[in-house]
């Protein structure tokens, strides 16, 4: 599976989002540009619903603007957005 | 290194008299202070002795004893269980002798007359009281900080606006392991620096000219301001390990309240 890091970006919608992609998993299988549209499928986000589709776009301004997130890629739209599992990333067990 | 950014540094035997000195630590004006001879050196020495039975007798590498909130963030009722789970384990460490948490409580208390210092707790649950890190040779810890405001936002001490962070010195590396604080404070912009899994690269503090080395002895406490971003440099020798415990407050409530 395809995993890609950044910082949540423009949000378009409740799922939807733009994410500027500072880094990405050695071996991901495609290759991917500096931002990305990426439509959540799956969070383990606290502040957001557990069901995304439940998410609107001011939860996700207000939870995700800016943050550093991980995006486990599941799945390509035909417009090219990213299905992804989306999480907070960057804690490192610390 | 700019010399004009100093840690304060005082006594434990005098703290009555420097009460106001926590003041240039929530503003920055000075990046640590340093309570020298906080804990007693035997004590630190017996904790350090029972640290290392328990590491030896430890399969895995072990790197902490206890929790701590930032390996929690997205499993808040996880946090809250370990919290429980571990409180046992935490206090045998520190069995027979001066607890250094509540030490460090009733040292709050000459900081903050007139406020209550106590153990955070949120909906009846309390929250971890103290994590032991150990950082052995090569290990180091990148640039970070640990303010709680950002990503922590579902637990409730991240509502408070002043944050601080005590870390008790229980054993000092012979080598390495020095504590470095950089004058400049997290701002969200900075989140494109971050590293995978912890921390932040170098190049969020490209614009940073004030930067200091401390590297206290067994038995300091220093306190700091963790939304300034600081590292721990790699352990050249032995073993490093630190008792840390968060605080916040704010100016005008009651309480200051600790976690981990």
């Amino acid at each position: 599976m395809d995993i890609i890091w950044g910082n949540v970006g423009k949000v378009l919608s409740g799922q939807i989002f733009e994410l500027n992609v500072t880094h990405k998993k050695d071996g991901n299988k495609n290759d991917y540009s500096e931002i990305e549209k990426i439509n959540i499928i799956q969070t383990d986000i606290m502040s957001l619903p557990v069901d995304p589709k439940e998410c609107t776009k001011e939860q996700i301004e207000e939870n995700l603007g800016g943050t550093f997130v991980k995006c486990e890629i599941k799945d390509k739209e035909n417009d090219g957005t990213l299905t992804s599992v989306v999480s907070h990333s960057g804690q490192g067990g610390y | 290194m700019d010399l004009q950014w100093n840690p304060i540094e005082i006594e434990y035997k005098d703290i009555t008299q420097n009460k106001n000195s926590l003041e240039k630590i929530i503003t920055g004006d000075s990046p640590a202070l340093i309570i020298r001879n906080f804990y007693n050196n035997d004590s630190c020495k017996t904790i350090s002795k029972r640290i290392e039975i328990r590491a030896f007798e430890s399969n895995k590498k072990m790197k902490k004893i206890g929790v701590s909130l930032v390996s929690f963030i997205s499993r808040k009722a996880e946090y809250f269980t370990q919290a429980d789970a571990l409180r046992k384990t935490v206090r045998q460490v520190f069995s027979g002798l001066e607890d250094p948490r509540k030490k460090i409580h009733k040292t709050l208390e000459v900081f903050f007359p007139g406020k209550q210092v106590t153990i955070a707790v949120e909906t009846g649950k309390k929250y971890a009281c103290g994590v032991i890190r150990l950082h052995e040779l090569g290990d180091f810890a990148p640039i970070h900080r640990d303010n709680a405001s950002f990503e922590a936002r579902n637990f409730d001490v991240s509502k408070f606006p002043i944050q601080l962070s005590t870390v008790l010195y229980i054993q000092q590396s012979q080598k390495g392991g020095e504590l470095v604080l950089h004058k400049k404070s997290w701002k969200k912009s900075d989140e494109k620096f971050r590293n995978i899994d912890f921390g932040y690269s170098k190049d969020v503090i490209s614009d940073c000219n004030q930067s200091v080395k401390i590297k206290p002895n067994q038995g300091d406490l220093v306190i700091i301001n963790p939304i300034y971003y600081h590292e721990i440099l790699p352990v050249r020798a032995n073993r490093r390990i630190t008792l840390g415990l968060f605080l916040a407050f704010s100016k005008h409530g009651e309480k200051v309240v600790t976690w981990s």
